[in-house]
């Protein structure tokens, strides 16, 4: 008799080495009470921060689009309409979600998963203020990146696994539309890493104790502002999605809670675009009188209002414009600023 | 050097665009809304607006003025009008005691205003008319003449 | 940055040959966010450039020339408004100056030039509800509930006096059904005004915006050979530079007697289009105020006109200038109350014809700008 196929037998061992070593179980909570349980509260909060942060952004969608558009949007339910995106939630939870029969099942299934759990990941290293954060990773800015990067992927398997040709389409414009973008926003974000010299989100923040970056990275600023909305398919960039052309784009077939996770994902990049541009160029949770927390918040929230104009005030680009403007002015000039940082550092230094 | 030059202004120029893009919809943000929420809020109708046809009620007359002639009923493009008139007395003139329409072919052309040669008929008020079934948009012009709250117009 | 060309040499080599590998079919409409009604396009892609786009019409045929053609001359009045939706008191205006040719009917001058302001309002209307609605093709939502604004000024103008917001049935043989009172002057005064400083904010909001410039430049350029070609008229045909406008050609109604331009373009492509249009909604406004100044008293309707028009044996041809173009009336009496054969030649569906030249090797964004910018309403096309 193996001792794998006896679960006795491994019992056994198990309180054999308990017995033989009474720190064991002084170990095991430690761990469990550092690790597991940090982890799992993180998880939990992460969860609630993105799935309120999406109902508050899209009531702030309905009404910023409204005023713009001078009429009083969303008034029925609750105060001012503001329980309309919670009810909304609601009716796409209840919603039957349909699976249409020509599609692949098991990628069309995974795809809106793909697409929300990297946002998730992502939340880890935001630093919403000096003590408010899960993990302050070495390599913080790079796991947002990465992660964020895999996005495309989820929109990718969604084109394709539904078997339309307006979400084949719209997926394959997303995917070169997201590896053209992801240059311009790396190089940009690379100039402030050089004179931080660090990639971890804590130091970057302190290093703008003085003077921001956006004062004296302005290109750079500009160029990751514009490239990150491109990033998170917002409009003026949202040609995956395109509404006039391409119907719904990749998720044209999608209904229910799995079109919920996209949109959910959507809004969530929105902020944690927003949150890196604020951690990156406008010095993190710096600011006085007020709590690092609400700095950091209100310098978000102020970006995200402009992004949400962007998208009530302009037409869209073309697809080769789009592509235009990263290749040949996004990236020759993130370059020449990276260039032109590295060098007057190299020189101070 | 001419195409470098032209690069940047393109950059400039387009970026400037844009600024005034957002100028124009931040201003009409702050201004106050101009819409109204219809179903709670509604606004006054212009009393030339044309509903559905009704029988003229005027005041200090009991009756309605249709005769029955059927020139409205011949008048009509789509066919909506269906009257039917009887003579209260031997000797008298017909008076119309059903006059019904069929509201949902009614393209409210209001030819049969115009041919009335008695100008018995006028357009109603009436707007925002939905029904649960076909046969309600059957309006019997009669009967809705003697309900107590027909209105008084005009 | 207009000049995005991202495809090679030899892929433009198969387009212009047809003769591409993988290509496939992609049916646009009848139920798309961008054709506006029940328009089909079927389009041949090679990725994202366009083989071949091929209009399918007729989803929305629901015969009007049949039905004028079984029904009495005045019965005819209600369709007139449902042939373009956007335009139905320009059609009615039409179809009534046309049967009075037929009958030999007078109009009173005052009919006349109320006939003028109320069918300017309605050009001025249409262009606007296409300047909200391609602007929403090309992806830009907020200038559609601007132009709302101004164009529900011109709905509560013309309910004043119409009694209808869209499906006017105004005029008739001989006249209008009702006369305009100052409210309507007053009322239509202001609205001018306001229009005029309107214009200034959707200059900043559109015209100069990059976006909309690198959308529109350049994109389905029609020279003025392929546009006479194919028998533009309209808007469509003055961006190309042919200064051709039936209300100074043939001038009808009172277009003789007021003073204004016929603006054109020169390139024929999108942008050209969006601007004759603006500048044709100025002209209008201009019409406007002519007519409102020297409307005339007197009877607004000839009471002459008898229930039951039978006109003489004989034929009609009125031209006449809609938003969308040059449309043509053609009628023929044989002395009995119904006419024997109507015709209408639309300006859409000649407009529609040249997209599938047009949009050969463009991309389908473009397709959609194109189509946008001609301005079409589907209604029309298949009558």
């Amino acid at each position: 008799m193996s001792p794998i196929s006896d679960p006795g037998f491994l019992l056994t061992i198990l309180t054999q080495a308990v017995e033989r070593e009474p720190g064991f179980w002084n170990w095991a909570f430690h761990w469990f009470s550092q690790e597991i349980v940090v982890a799992v509260i993180g998880l939990l909060l992460i969860i609630a921060f993105v799935t309120i942060n999406a109902i508050g952004l899209i009531y702030a969608e309905l009404k910023i689009a409204g005023h713009i558009q001078r009429r009083p949007a969303t008034m029925e339910v609750g105060w001012h309409g503001f329980l309309q995106p919670v009810m909304d939630a609601a009716k796409l939870l209840v919603k039957e979600a349909m699976t249409p029969t020509a599609v692949n099942r098991p990628l069309f299934l995974a795809a809106p998963v793909i697409v929300f759990l990297p946002v998730l990941i992502s939340f880890i290293v935001l630093p919403f203020s000096e003590k408010l954060i899960v993990r302050d990773l070495n390599l913080g800015l790079l796991l947002i990146f990465a992660f964020s990067a895999l996005n495309v992927i989820g929109i990718l398997i969604a084109g394709w696994a539904s078997n339309n040709k307006y979400s084949l389409l719209g997926a394959l414009r997303s995917v070169s539309q997201n590896i053209a973008y992801e240059i311009p926003i790396l190089l940009s974000a690379m100039s402030v890493v050089v004179m931080a010299n660090s990639l971890k989100m804590s130091e970057l923040v302190a290093a703008q104790d003085k003077i921001w970056f956006f004062i004296i990275q302005p290109l750079a600023a500009i160029i990751f502002f514009v490239a990150t909305t491109a990033e998170t398919n917002r409009l003026p960039f949202d040609i995956p999605e395109a509404e006039g052309e391409l119907v719904a784009g990749f998720h044209s077939e999608y209904s229910g809670m799995r079109f919920a996770l996209f949109f959910l994902a959507e809004y969530s990049n929105m902020f944690i675009v927003s949150a890196v541009f604020v951690t990156l160029f406008l010095g993190g949770w710096h600011g006085p009188i007020l709590p690092g927390l609400i700095w950091f918040l209100l310098k978000v929230y102020i970006l995200v209002f402009i992004v949400i104009v962007a998208r009530w005030t302009f037409p869209r680009l073309r697809f080769d414009q789009l592509m235009t403007l990263a290749w040949k002015v996004l990236i020759p000039l993130s370059l020449a600023n990276l260039l032109v940082t590295a060098l007057v550092i190299k020189l101070v230094r | 050097m001419k195409a470098v030059i032209k690069y940047f202004r393109d950059i400039i120029v387009g970026g400037w665009s844009l600024v005034l893009g957002y100028t124009v919809t931040l201003s009409e943000f702050f201004k106050p809304i101009i819409t109204v929420q219809y179903p709670r809020v509604k606004l006054e109708m212009d009393p030339a607006y044309r509903g559905h046809i009704e029988l003229v009620k005027l005041p200090g007359e009991d009756g309605h003025f249709c005769l029955a002639c059927g020139t409205c009923e011949r008048a009509c493009p789509s066919n909506v009008i269906k009257i039917q008139g009887v003579k209260p007395k031997a000797g008298a003139g017909k008076v119309g005691i059903m006059y019904l329409i069929d509201f949902s072919r009614c393209s409210l052309c209001g030819l049969c205003v115009d041919v009335c040669p008695v100008d018995a008929l006028r357009h109603s008020m009436e707007y925002d008319l939905a029904f649960t079934s076909r046969w309600d948009n059957v309006i019997d012009l009669v009967a809705r003449f003697n309900e107590p709250q027909a209105q008084e117009r005009g | 940055m207009t000049d995005g060309n991202i495809t090679s040499l030899e892929t433009e080599q198969k387009i212009s040959q047809g003769l591409t590998e993988q290509t496939f079919w992609l049916n646009m409409g009848p139920q798309h966010p961008a054709t506006h009604g029940v328009l089909r396009v079927v389009l041949h892609l090679d990725g994202e450039r366009v083989v071949e786009a091929e209009p399918v019409i007729g989803y929305i045929h629901r015969g009007h020339e049949r039905m004028g053609e079984t029904r009495g001359y005045a019965q005819f009045i209600p369709n007139n408004s449902r042939m373009d939706y956007l335009a139905g008191l320009i059609y009615n205006h039409a179809y009534c100056a046309a049967v009075e040719k037929l009958a030999g009917i007078d109009v009173p001058p005052r009919a006349e030039y109320i006939r003028c302001i109320t069918s300017e309002l309605n050009r001025l209307a249409s262009h606007l509800l296409w300047l909200g609605a391609y602007l929403m093709d090309l992806g830009a939502f907020t200038p559609f509930l601007y132009i709302w604004e101004e164009r529900e000024k011109i709905n509560d103008i013309l309910n004043h006096v119409t009694g209808s917001r869209l499906t006017y049935a105004y005029n008739r043989f001989g006249g209008v059904h009702k006369d305009v009172d100052d409210d309507f002057i007053s009322w239509t005064r202001a609205y001018v005004k306001r229009q005029r400083k309107r214009f200034k904010m959707y200059n900043r909001l559109v015209t100069g915006n990059v976006i909309f410039q690198n959308r529109t430049v350049g994109v389905g350029a029609i020279t003025p050979e392929q546009a006479l070609n194919y028998g533009l008229t309209g808007p469509c045909l003055r961006a190309c530079g042919v200064e051709y406008d039936i209300r100074k050609k043939e001038p009808y109604a009172v277009y003789s007697e007021v003073d204004f331009d016929i603006p054109t373009g020169s390139n024929g492509d999108a942008f050209d289009r969006y601007s004759v249009r603006l500048a044709e909604m100025e002209q209008s406004l201009r019409i406007i105020e002519q007519c409102l100044d020297r409307l005339p008293g007197g009877a607004y309707i000839n009471d002459n006109v008898p229930q039951y028009l039978a006109p003489d044996s004989g034929d009609v041809f009125f031209a006449f200038e809609s938003p969308r173009g040059e449309t043509n009336i053609f009628m023929v009496s044989d002395g009995s109350r119904i006419p024997y054969r109507m015709h209408w030649k639309t300006p859409s569906y000649s407009n529609l014809s040249i997209l599938a030249e047009i949009a050969r090797g463009q991309f389908i964004a473009d397709v959609v700008s194109i189509m946008g910018s001609f301005d079409l309403v589907i209604p029309e096309i298949d009558k």
